[in-house]
């Protein structure tokens, strides 16, 4: 059988980052309606994906609404952005990377973040529960 | 696998212009709209709304709601759409009015602005 999604990657395993990774991935229908709607942004940017699911720097369980308490979200510094395809710059200052997966492990949506006012190592409203670091 | 990936991604990245989308997941419960191509970031609004903004000018060029079938739900309840269905600005009208605070009601102005016309079309 095949996968469900187009393009996988492995991520950490929230719940044991350290050791253990699981197998997350990108759906064919969402890379469709990128690639039809011309979304060259949103598609080049899916390079920085890996990247925050392989290190990332913390990991959030929930996505603060009723039942999507078993969704995770990857947050990371990569150290480049993309604005098409070619164009190449350095991060948007001030602002971390993050990726929402489903419980499944299907890639949901990817996007740079402001960090916490109060923790500039952190993004700003995350209310999820942080599985990563341990704190 | 990132040398592999670029050449994929690249080769998917075609010459056209940029055209507004809306989408919903069942399974995020969420409904995700783009109005313009810019390269942006997403700030958190409420529990229920995340914009997105772009970089370069900070203007409102998509939005994920959040939550989404409830509230597809309920439309019916509230509106009568026709034939053409649901425009996605009445989604923003659904949330304005049980806002207090000015900035966030100038927030879903400016979101429904940007949607215009688009058509909210539900998986």
């Amino acid at each position: 059988m095949g996968s469900k999604w187009r393009i996988e990657f492995e991520a950490r395993l929230p719940g044991n980052p350290k050791r253990d990774t699981w197998t997350v991935g990108i759906a064919p229908a969402l890379l469709d309606t990128l690639r039809i709607n011309s979304h060259t942004v949103k598609q080049m940017r899916i390079m920085l994906v890996e990247g925050v699911l392989n290190a990332p720097i913390a990991i959030f369980e929930g996505w603060s609404r009723p039942d999507m308490d078993d969704c995770f979200v990857y947050a990371g510094r990569p150290i480049q952005d993309y604005r098409g395809r070619g164009i190449e710059t350095p991060p948007p200052p001030g602002m971390m990377f993050l990726v929402f997966v489903l419980s499944d492990g299907t890639i949901d949506d990817w996007n740079w973040r402001n960090v916490g006012e109060d923790d500039q190592d952190l993004p700003d409203g995350m209310n999820g529960r942080q599985l990563w670091p341990l704190t | 696998m990132a040398a592999d990936l670029k050449q994929m991604l690249e080769d998917e990245v075609g010459n056209g212009e940029f055209r507004p989308y809306c989408i919903t997941s069942a399974e995020a419960d969420a409904l995700t709209a783009y109005f313009k191509g810019d390269a942006d970031y997403s700030q958190r609004l409420t529990d229920h709304v995340t914009l997105f903004r772009s970089l370069d000018t900070n203007e409102i060029v998509g939005c994920r709601i959040k939550g989404i079938s409830g509230i597809l739900e309920d439309l019916p309840n509230f509106l009568h759409v026709d034939d053409h269905g649901t425009k996605l600005s009445m989604i923003f009208w659904s949330f304005r009015g049980g806002v207090d605070d000015d900035q966030l009601r100038n927030a879903f102005k400016q979101l429904a602005a940007a949607a215009g016309d688009m058509p909210l079309q539900t998986a």
